[in-house]
């Protein structure tokens, strides 16, 4: 007597078809959307005070180290100060209702609320003159600010993006008189340049080992 | 009618739908958001201590960076007035360069290279790559009353070394102080590299100089 009718024969095989589909798709799921390329990128706040990077690192060709000037002496590039943004701003669009959380903060005394962008975890140690002195320019990290209306982040800030460049840095070293400059490539490098970045290449020495960065 | 009939075929459409539904939900890896981003596993992401410029509601001024405290000196400070201001015991300019800041820089020539590199940064801006001040920024923001004046008159070039440094350090009618953002050395830096841009324009050449650095060309 025949208990199971004959189609039960392909069970096995369209179970096993669906749990590899279910499966894929759960990972594609994870690692598409729940990874810090979905995550972190793309994240945009919004800042009290609508700054342009397109505008003046931008149509001004203000350098990043204008404001951001302790960016090769710290481990922190740093938010500038009320002071750097009156420098300029107590005469220029001094009317500028845009401008109006700076002037109440120089006034006050008070600083701008700023909203940090790029965040890494607290268990992460990361140091911006280290990665400067080394050649490593600002936007291999944090892409052509130059050219963002809102200040986007652009890559992953993921540990295994790290190790990506701690292990093969070549492509993201350039001549330190070239580290703030968003347009330039190894392409428009000169023969002195070249000379440069082999020899900064040659003393780099990225940490691959866990407490380079967890310490 | 046979057993196949009987039972349910199975039906790859409903997966494939939902499969498609999530995505054109979830959408494109890395769209631009306002919202700050998930972090999945927190271990350890937030520890219970201040990131440089991180907001404090302990303090009134709600910074959990304090200033220094008034009459101490920081490791970095320069003690030497002289260097430090642009002026000397007796109150006048200082004449020149201080001998100790070319030593310290590792000669006069290795001082104004990297005062060309920190011209280009802080200075160029609204002085120009010449010093003629034709900068961008006075052309862009179209007032008149900021086009700094040029730095090759007589004026200027026989203005000493200290006061261009002070000039640097306090600011000077329009001219914000730059004492916050460019550290001593980089001024005397600065100093060395106007001096060496007064030279070269001195008779009337007009060959701009490349600029070393500078974001977006």
């Amino acid at each position: 007597m025949q208990i199971f009718p004959k189609p039960l024969n392909f069970l096995p095989l369209v179970a096993a078809l669906g749990v590899a589909a279910g499966g894929g798709v759960v990972t594609f799921v994870f690692v598409y959307y729940f990874s810090p390329s979905n995550l972190q990128v793309g994240y945009a706040p919004e800042q009290p005070v609508p700054y342009s990077h397109r505008l003046h690192a931008g149509q001004l060709g203000m350098d990043c180290r204008y404001c951001h000037a302790n960016v090769e002496r710290s481990g922190e590039a740093m938010v500038p100060p009320t002071q750097t943004c009156m420098g300029c701003h107590s005469q220029v669009r001094t009317e500028s209702a845009r401008l109006a959380p700076v002037r109440e903060s120089w006034e006050t005394g008070m600083p701008v609320e700023w909203v940090r962008v790029h965040n890494i975890p607290d268990h992460a140690y990361f140091d911006h003159s280290v990665h400067l002195a080394a050649g490593v320019g600002c936007v291999s990290c944090h892409g052509r600010v130059d050219r963002m209306e809102v200040v986007t982040v652009q890559e992953p800030l993921s540990m295994g993006w790290c190790l990506d460049c701690h292990r093969n840095p070549d492509d993201h070293i350039r001549p330190i008189s070239r580290i703030t400059d968003m347009a330039w490539t190894s392409e428009d490098a000169t023969e002195a340049e070249r000379r440069q970045m082999a020899g900064l290449l040659a003393r780099a020495v990225p940490p691959e080992n866990c407490s380079g960065c967890h310490r | 009618m046979s057993a196949a009939d009987t039972l349910p075929r199975p039906a790859w459409g409903a997966p494939a739908l939902a499969v498609m539904a999530l995505a054109m939900i979830a959408g494109c890896q890395g769209q631009t958001s306002a919202e700050p981003p998930i972090v999945p596993v927190r271990n350890m992401h937030e520890l219970p201590r201040y990131d440089a410029q991180e907001a404090s509601p302990y303090f009134a001024d709600g910074r959990a960076m304090r200033p220094p405290v008034p009459h101490t000196i920081a490791r970095e400070m320069e003690v030497d007035e002289a260097i430090d201001t642009g002026v000397d015991v007796e109150g006048d300019y200082v004449l020149s360069i201080p001998e100790a800041v070319v030593a310290r820089a590792g000669g006069l020539e290795d001082l104004t290279r990297r005062g060309h590199e920190r011209y280009d940064v802080y200075c160029v801006p609204c002085h120009g790559g010449l010093g003629d001040g034709n900068g961008m920024v006075p052309e862009v923001s179209g007032v008149g009353t900021i086009r700094p004046p040029t730095f090759h008159d007589d004026r200027l070039r026989h203005a000493p070394d200290g006061q261009i440094y002070a000039t640097i350090r306090n600011g000077i009618r329009n001219m914000p102080a730059y004492a916050h953002n460019v550290p001593v050395h980089d001024r005397w830096a600065i100093v060395a590299y106007v001096r060496a841009l007064q030279v070269n324009q001195a008779d009337g050449r007009t060959a701009a100089l490349e600029p070393q650095t500078g974001a977006g060309r």
